[in-house]
């Protein structure tokens, strides 16, 4: 299915190109971001940050700081009534106590008239470090039992023996967010004791339970308003600056502005976790896959945070998109001083999905068998069992999806233009046209939809009606991927109107579940869906008794009430009297559970989804020079609410990933970062970016209303495997680590990998930062429907 | 437009050649400000920036492209969009575009990109190529050298750059790149190259290949005794040949962008597919 | 500290400002955002990489975080300036959004006045053309694809 791109301000209802409501004003540059606030009498805030991965404060003197005229505040570890905080485990000090653990890590906070005097007030803090050796390898502290999570698990008869066997290790590297939005807000003091956060976030509950506890303050004492966010990409789901500048607004008793710099973001906020994954297939001769063995290694930063969850997509996620009888999988989520890490889009999915398709790529090379074939062959479809023993229960159209991506359009033929840019290397490449290889590769992946192990998925949204207008709130947090679009767009269908907005997202609402895990569609788009369909019935009831009409035979059509045959009576307008029709509806997930001890019948994901690429690259093979001349993408989107807004992600996803497999790389050395710019940090530019055709499959989502499914995740999934099965083909290199730059294409790159599954022992699971973790109270993540233990409840 | 109101001048702004040096001989420390697009951003980025910047934007003298003869002389303060506008060589047209965004190229000067060694972000490797000398100005004078003593020695304390003068030059002129992306930015490593069929010569720049750009002048005698000057031509053998010349006049590193031995191999490569674009051109069009 | 600050003239979207109390190191993007409250022009990268903050500096695109703002002369447009002032939107700005993918918008105002300079410069301009001419402007949203096809409707004459 394809569809018309443009958008259009009055386009109305589900399956069209409705155009965001703030798109004129971000032309315009009068759409307010977060770094774009300000509030009278503000002051601005600042971060001191370590410069060693590992070190113990012998002494943090404030004191010159704080007599420097235009600073109100200067505040340490010892400041903070809990200094703990985590949105998942709450292990992360505020700021440093006695020790920190990366470079970045906060130490002390100030709030000054100007950020440049804020700026020296940091400088005039003395601090001295007693520097300790850092952990810096993974595979040392997997041997260390720096453990924060292990999981080991088999499905079917983990002792059966293919007749091809392949393996592989493959590495992913630390990848940057890099969203263009810095991450900024203010925080001011409400004038009753508590404070009120404006800022950049994807949950407002979350922060809002994440800053009480820090505060020891009630969590109603607590408003957090989500300010225009800039992208988010899964980097704003932990908190940031919002715990510095509260602490800071309730000491100056005035409003308190963060705004990090580029570099600033680089060094305190977390990333990718880098991977090492072991990788076995064991297939018959002609192309079955029987089973599939996996050691999976997350380096997931000095404190837990978020990393339970990742480790557990990781692990069950391996197998891909096919049906695989037997399996033995282990994972482990280390620690290291290597920096903060955490989700970024398609969380724990990436990795394990590029190391499992790079491992079918050579599968398929050492059976003589093309890799779409081979995956064809092995296509997961509805009614098959996972891996980690759950029934795939919704559409799983794998296989048509890779047939599909096989069709579409071909890329253009090479382009000898003069300058190069239509050449591997952009301009001024050193690439011939007669230098040029081009291959094509097909992929295809699936990754779990809504957070998964327990977790609570759910949102309320309320929805009022009147005067023929609907209003819709709903706390779910607009981070640029579109929500707020398609729950007007919901609302229109459902109710039968034109006219319909959407408020701001503040934690004086009921929750409306994070911008995570492509949940947000089907969750508060769910939510907002019953809402509307409450209002509508009760609105509908009264019309019937107020005008004389059979319930059963009313509807409303293009702003009007009509009986069922078409015939119009009234506009809903002035049916409606002037009076107010509203509905507020709470839509949960089902339940979930963890992966290892389930019941047979819990699942561990909610859903899934699915697609499949066909990727062509142009590629140097002397000098490892690379273009990505086309890629053709199919999804299966459930229901496409809005083709240009889905477009548009699927294609973004997927440039994300392509930057990941081609460029993109946050490398530390001895523990210390040295990329701290977008200069040295390298994000694909347009001219980087090749044709992206997208294409969807339609089948609905059992249990969600219209059968939409999350889309967003996904095609950061599927833009690695892609890219490198195409570079596989034309290089016929296995390419395993990547970004794949240069060097590496150019075969010069020495592999630093040792061959074989990396071992340890499993019983020396350390939890000296997990069991230092806290229930955050009134944290959403304790959902009273699932108050069971698992990685999302330590 | 603008004045620094206090008398400690944080802001030094010469109108002519000799007000610079002057200044920059009382106040050491005042940081040079060509079109700023590096000095801005080491501040941005530090605690502490200089204590005072010296403007040369206001020096009429420094700016514009002007032709003397086959000659160009480029002043230090034309910006680099100025200087693609001006089309003074295909080689400097490409090097520019790959180099910088078109941002960049309107406010970053020819002076301050030369005057910055770091060899992955210069024009330096081109004006090698094209022979170019260098006119810069101290306390002393001014004094004028040869791009390859620049790039070795750069600018001594307190002086700026003038100009950068390119002889006439004909003949192919070519620069190429391998980079970490497409788009703009550094290159890991760059070659550019003249063969001039009038003067019989050639002269090479390399960047990415050691502290600062470098010159290969066993390369650029060899690949001149070479050519089959009369027939416009050279061997396969010898265009290798150049390129093995070309790795063994760098001194590159291994840094966190790529590796020495990929650097070898890119100017090797680099070296002798300019070398057979130049016999192609000659005689295929 | 006094001594570090200093009085600066600039003319922006055609009105003279005059600002008494910036830092001598300040930026035209600081100066712009923080001083005079155009804040349409986004701060993002800070070393000239992103595009964010590009304004017109007598109709060339420039980035403002890294132009020292007591080095600027000349008449500087924002995206305030640039836009209509009945709240419409301009023909490039509006084949910006109708072309399809608008998300999160941050890179939008620079895109906007690079695309402004770059259309100018390029009637008709092909695919490959914009690739070029807007490689100063990132986007981490979207695959840069809509943004594409508006600059180049945009370029029609």
């Amino acid at each position: 299915m394809r569809n018309d791109l443009r958008t259009d301000p009055g386009a109305v209802g589900i399956g069209t190109s409705r155009r965001r409501p703030d798109a004129a004003a971000k032309a315009r540059g009068e759409f307010e971001f977060a770094p774009d606030a300000a509030e009278p009498g503000m002051l601005w805030g600042a971060t001191l940050r370590s410069v060693h991965p590992h070190a113990r404060l012998v002494r943090v003197d404030l004191n010159p700081a704080k007599a420097m005229p235009g600073v109100h505040a200067v505040l340490g570890g010892w400041d903070v009534p809990d200094n703990r905080y985590g949105a998942i485990n709450r292990d992360t000090p505020v700021l440093a106590d006695d020790i920190v653990n990366y470079v970045g890590e906060p130490i002390a906070i100030v709030a000054a008239d100007d950020p440049e005097i804020a700026r020296r007030a940091l400088d005039a803090i003395v601090v001295e470090y007693e520097v300790l050796d850092p952990l810096i390898d993974m595979m040392r502290a997997l041997e260390d039992g720096h453990v924060y999570r292990h999981v080991d698990y088999t499905h079917g008869d983990p002792t059966v023996v293919g007749d091809v066997q392949v393996e592989g290790v493959y590495t992913t590297p630390r990848q940057d967010h890099s969203y263009l939005g810095l991450d900024s807000g203010i925080a001011k003091p409400d004038g009753r004791g508590g404070v009120i956060i404006t800022g950049a976030t994807q949950w407002v509950h979350s922060d809002r339970a994440q800053v009480a506890a820090s505060l020891g303050l009630p969590p109603e004492r607590v408003l957090v308003i989500n300010s225009g966010v800039g992208g988010s990409f899964g980097g704003r789901f932990v908190l940031s600056w919002q715990i510095h500048g509260a602490l800071l607004a309730l000491h100056t008793e005035r409003p308190v502005k963060f705004l990090y710099s580029r570099e600033e973001a680089f060094l305190a906020r977390y990333h990718r976790h880098p991977t090492r994954i072991w990788v076995r297939h064991h297939a018959t001769k002609d192309g079955k896959i029987v089973k599939i063995e996996g050691k999976v290694i997350h380096e997931d930063g000095p404190y837990s945070n978020t990393n339970g969850p990742g480790i557990g997509n990781g692990s069950s996620l391996l197998q891909g998109p096919y049906n695989i009888p037997n399996a033995h999988i282990e994972g482990w989520s280390v620690g290291t001083n290597n920096g903060m890490c955490g989700s970024l889009r398609g969380f724990g999915v990436v990795e394990p999905m590029y190391a499992s398709e790079s491992n079918l790529d050579a599968l398929a090379r050492a059976l003589g068998m093309d890799g779409a074939e081979l995956r064809r062959r092995n296509a997961m479809k509805e009614g098959d069992t996972w891996t980690f023993d759950q029934v795939m229960d919704s559409p799983a159209p794998v296989r048509e999806l890779i047939d599909a991506s096989g069709q579409g359009a071909q890329p253009a033929p090479l382009a000898d233009t003069a300058s190069g840019i239509g050449l591997p290397g952009g301009i001024a490449t050193p690439t011939r046209p007669r230098d040029v290889v081009r291959a094509t590769g097909t992929s295809s992946v699936a990754k779990n939809v809504c957070l998964s192990e327990g977790a609570p998925v759910n949102s309320t949204a309320l929805v009022t009606l009147r005067d023929g207008a609907a209003v819709i709130e709903c706390a779910a947090a607009e981070v640029g991927q579109g929500f707020k679009t398609i729950a007007e767009q919901i609302v229109q269908t459902t109710l039968g109107i034109s006219r319909v907005t959407i408020t701001g997202s503040d934690s004086g609402m009921a929750d409306g579940s994070t911008t995570d895990g492509q949940l947000q569609t089907m969750t508060s788009g769910g939510a907002v869906a019953m809402a509307a369909a409450t209002v509508k019935e009760r609105f509908l009831r009264f019309v019937s008794r107020e005008y004389g009409h059979d319930e059963k035979d009313l509807d409303i059509r293009d702003d009007h009430v009509v009986l069922k045959d078409g015939t119009r009576l009234m506009t809903v307008s002035d049916a409606g009297m002037h009076l107010v029709f509203q509905a507020t509806e709470r839509f949960a997930q089902r339940q979930t559970w963890e992966l290892e001890g389930r019941q047979p019948g819990q699942p561990m994901h909610v859903t899934f989804n699915f697609s499949a690429t066909r990727c062509t690259v142009d590629v140097d093979r002397e000098l490892g020079l690379v273009r990505v001349v086309h890629m053709n993408v199919v999804q299966d989107v459930g229901r496409t609410v809005n083709p240009a807004q889905a477009t548009g992600q699927i294609a973004g996803g997927v440039l994300m990933g392509l930057g990941l497999a081609l460029m993109e790389e946050f490398p530390y050395v001895d523990g210390v970062p040295t990329r701290r710019t977008w200069d040295e940090y390298l994000v694909p530019t347009m001219i980087d970016a090749p044709p992206i055709d997208v294409a969807f499959l339609e089948y609905p989502e059992p249990r969600i209303p219209y059968g939409m499914r999350g889309i967003a995740e996904l095609p950061h999934v599927q833009g690695p495997p892609a890219v490198m099965a195409a570079l596989r083909a034309a290089t016929g290199l296995p390419l395993p680590c990547i970004p794949a730059t240069p060097e590496k294409v150019a075969d010069l790159h020495p592999d630093p990998l040792p061959t074989g599954a990396p071992t340890a022992p499993s019983n020396k699971r350390i939890r000296e930062n997990v069991e230092s973790a806290r229930a955050v109270p009134g944290d959403p993540m304790h959902d009273p429907v699932s108050p069971r233990k698992g990685p999302w409840n330590p | 437009m603008t004045t620094a109101v206090a008398h400690t001048p944080r802001v030094l702004r010469p109108t002519t050649i000799k007000e610079a040096t002057g200044a920059l001989a009382v106040h050491p420390g005042a940081r040079v400000v060509g079109g700023g697009t590096l000095v801005v951003a080491e501040r941005s980025r530090g605690i502490d920036g200089p204590a005072s910047y010296l403007l040369l934007s206001g020096i009429v003298d420094l700016s514009g492209v002007s032709r003397d003869g086959g000659g160009v002389r480029i002043g230090a303060q034309t910006t680099l969009r100025d200087l693609l506008d001006a089309e003074v060589s295909p080689l400097l047209d490409v090097a520019l575009r790959s180099l910088a965004t078109p941002q960049i190229r309107n406010r970053a000067t020819v002076g301050g990109n030369i005057a910055d060694r770091r060899p992955a972000h210069t024009l330096s490797p081109c004006f090698l190529a094209l022979d170019a000398a260098v006119e810069s100005a101290g306390a002393g004078g001014t004094r004028r050298r040869s791009m390859r003593e620049f790039v070795s020695e750069g600018l001594a304390g307190g002086e700026i750059v003038v100009s950068v003068i390119l002889p006439e030059r004909s003949g192919f002129q070519r620069y190429t790149r391998v980079a970490p992306r497409n788009g703009p930015g550094y290159a890991i490593a760059s070659v550019a190259v003249s063969i001039d069929p009038t003067a019989r010569s050639v002269r090479t720049g390399l960047g990415g290949v050691g502290d600062s750009a470098l010159a290969a002048p066993a390369a650029d005698d060899f690949l001149t005794a070479a050519i089959d000057w009369d027939a416009q031509t050279t061997t396969d053998a010898a265009a290798a040949e150049y390129g093995r010349l070309l790795a063994e006049a760098s001194n590159p590193v291994t840094d966190d962008r790529s590796t020495a031995t990929y650097r070898r191999h890119a100017v090797t490569v680099m070296g002798r597919r300019l070398v057979e674009a130049w016999t192609e051109e000659q005689h295929h069009g | 500290m006094d001594d570090e600050r200093i009085s600066l003239n600039l003319q922006v979207n055609g009105t003279a400002y005059h600002v008494d109390d910036a830092w001598y190191f300040e930026t035209l993007l600081s100066v712009l955002r923080y001083r005079l409250g155009l804040t349409g022009t986004k701060q993002s990268c800070e070393t000239g990489s992103c595009g964010a903050c590009t304004v017109l500096l007598d109709g060339r695109p420039i980035n403002s975080c890294v132009a020292l703002a007591a080095d600027v002369q000349g008449n500087v447009t924002t995206i305030e300036g640039y836009s209509p002032a009945d709240g419409s939107l301009t023909p490039l700005q509006e084949a910006l959004v109708a072309a399809g993918d608008v998300q999160c918008g941050y890179c939008l105002p620079g895109m906007v006045l690079a695309g402004s300079a770059f259309i100018a410069d390029h009637p008709n301009a092909t695919d490959d053309e914009v690739r070029e001419g807007m490689c100063g402007n990132l986007c981490r949203c979207t695959a840069y694809g809509s943004l594409i096809t508006g600059i180049r409707e945009a370029s029609k004459r």
